[in-house]
C-alpha cells in the first residue's frame, strides 16, 4: 500500500512537469527482480500476453535471436520495456551494434508505450530497439 | 532617437528571425565551447550536453537505499565503486562503442574489458538474488532515494536525442552512401554472405553467429580479428569513416546552433544533479 502511495504520488508529479511516468506495480511482476524486459505491444504485453516478454539480466546486444515467448521476432519491435534491475540503469539503443544508446532507464521504472512522448523514455524509439545493456555489462567482459 | 531605431529595428529582427528558424540568440557564446575534432573517440559537438554519470548516480542511489534496506532488516552492502574509471577503450565518454583499425586488431568486434578493478565486485553485487519480498522493500527504498536524489528525467537526454537524429540524416547523405558503396567493393573478396549496404550495420548477423557475439562470455577467434581489421581497414580506405564522421558533426553543429538555449538549460541540471550526486558518495562511500 505505501509503495502505491508513492507510485500515486510520482504519478500525480508527472502530470505537472510531463517527464515521468511510472509504471503500474502489476507490470512490474511479471519483469522477475533484476532483469530488464521488453514487451512487442504496449502496457507491458505482446499478443495480450504479460508473460511474452524478453528479458536480461545482463545484457542482450542483439534482440534478432530472440523472441516473445515464440510471439513474434524481438527486434525492432519492442513497445513497452521494464528496468526491474536492482541497481544499475539500462541503456537501451536502436541499433545492435550499440553505437548510440536510444535512452537510459533507472531501476524500478518503465515505459508502457514507447509510441507516445509520455514515459521514461523519449519519443521516436517504437518498434526501434536492437539491444539493450545494464551499466555494469558496459565493459566488455566484465558480465 | 538617431540610434535607438536601428536598435530597435535590429532587435524586432532578432526576434523574428528567432521565430522562423528557432535559433537561439545565445548560439555564439555556445560555439566557441564546441569541442576540437576528434574522430578517433568519434567527439561530436553535443557530447558536452550527454549526461555521463549513470555510474555515479547508480552508485549514490545504492548508497542511500542500504541504511533504508537494513533498516527493514535486509543486508545491502554497497562495495566501493571507483567512479573515475572508464568502461574502458571500446566506449567514448558518452558511452558509444567505437571501432577502428587498433581496437580491431585486440579484440574484433567484441568490446575491450575495461580496467575498472571496482567493477567485478560491483557485478556480484548488482546480481544477487532477491526475494519477492525483499524486492518490495528494496522498490520503495529506491522511491525513498530519489526524493532525497531526484534522478534526472528523460528531458535531460535532448542531446541524446538530437545526437540520434543527426547521424540517421548523416547516414542518409550522397557522400556517405558513396563510400559506403566504396566500402563494400572493398570487403567484397572476403565473402561476407550477408554484407550490408553500409559499414553501420557490421557485423552482420551471419557474423555475430559465426564469431558468438551474443555470447557474454565468449572471445574474439584469429578468424574474427581477422575479418574485423580489414573491415576497419576499408572503412578508413573508402573514405566511409571520415566521409560519416565530417556530416555527423555538421549535422549535430546545425542542431546545437538551433537549440543552444534549451541545451544549456539541460546542461546547467545536469551539473546541479551531478553535483548532488557526488555529494552523496562523497558522505557515504565506503573506503576502497
Amino acid at each position: 500500500m505505501k509503495r502505491r502511495n508513492i507510485v500515486t504520488a510520482l504519478s500525480a508529479i508527472a502530470v505537472v512537469v510531463g517527464s515521468v511516468v511510472v509504471a503500474s506495480p502489476a507490470s512490474a511482476l511479471t519483469c522477475s527482480s533484476g532483469s530488464a524486459c521488453s514487451w512487442g505491444d504496449s502496457q507491458y504485453k505482446t499478443a495480450g500476453g504479460e508473460g511474452n516478454q524478453v528479458a536480461f539480466r545482463y545484457y542482450i546486444p542483439n534482440y534478432s535471436g530472440w523472441t516473445y515467448n515464440g510471439n513474434g521476432n524481438a527486434n525492432d519491435s519492442a513497445s513497452s520495456v521494464y528496468n526491474n534491475g536492482n541497481t544499475d540503469t539500462v541503456y537501451w539503443y536502436d541499433d545492435s551494434s550499440a553505437r548510440t544508446y536510444a535512452f537510459r532507464m533507472a531501476t524500478k521504472n518503465g515505459d508502457q508505450n514507447l509510441n507516445d512522448a509520455l514515459g521514461t523514455a523519449p519519443a521516436g524509439h517504437n518498434d526501434k530497439l536492437s539491444s539493450g545493456y545494464f551499466t555494469s555489462c558496459l565493459s566488455g567482459s566484465a558480465c | 532617437m538617431k540610434n535607438r531605431m536601428p536598435a530597435v529595428v535590429a532587435a524586432t529582427g532578432v526576434l523574428v528571425l528567432t521565430a522562423l528558424t528557432g535559433c537561439s540568440t545565445s548560439a555564439a557564446p555556445i560555439l566557441q565551447d564546441v569541442p576540437e575534432k576528434n574522430p578517433a573517440q568519434w567527439v561530436m559537438p553535443m557530447d558536452q550536453y550527454v549526461p555521463a554519470d549513470t555510474v555515479a548516480s547508480d552508485y549514490a542511489e545504492n548508497l542511500l537505499v542500504q541504511p533504508c534496506m537494513e533498516a527493514a532488516g535486509y543486508a545491502w552492502s554497497v562495495p566501493y565503486r571507483d567512479i573515475t574509471a572508464d568502461s574502458g577503450p571500446s566506449w567514448n565518454a558518452v558511452q558509444r562503442k567505437l571501432f577502428n583499425v587498433d581496437l580491431a586488431k585486440q579484440v574484433g568486434y567484441h568490446a575491450a574489458r575495461s580496467s575498472d578493478s571496482s567493477l567485478a565486485a560491483w557485478v556480484d553485487f548488482s546480481q544477487q538474488e532477491v526475494s519477492p519480498a525483499m524486492d518490495a522493500v528494496l522498490t520503495d527504498c529506491i522511491y525513498a532515494a530519489r526524493e532525497e536524489l531526484p534522478r534526472l528525467q528523460s528531458d535531460a537526454d535532448i542531446a541524446v536525442s538530437l545526437g540520434n537524429a543527426a547521424y540517421d540524416a548523416a547516414m542518409q547523405e550522397g557522400s556517405v552512401k558513396d563510400a559506403a558503396s566504396k566500402w563494400a567493393a572493398c570487403m567484397q573478396p572476403a565473402g561476407v554472405s550477408d554484407l550490408p549496404a553500409s559499414p553501420s550495420e557490421m557485423p552482420s548477423s551471419s557474423l555475430r553467429a559465426q564469431f558468438d557475439l551474443d555470447d557474454p562470455k565468449s572471445v574474439a577467434s584469429p578468424e574474427e580479428i581477422s575479418l574485423a581489421t580489414r573491415d576497419a581497414d576499408c572503412q578508413q580506405s573508402s573514405g566511409w569513416l571520415d566521409s560519416a564522421y565530417e556530416e555527423e558533426w555538421d549535422k549535430q553543429l546545425s542542431m546545437l546552433e538551433d537549440n543552444a538555449d534549451t541545451l544549456e538549460r539541460v546542461k546547467a541540471t545536469i551539473e546541479a544533479n551531478r553535483v548532488s550526486v557526488y555529494e552523496v558518495i562523497s558522505s557515504n562511500a565506503p573506503t576502497s
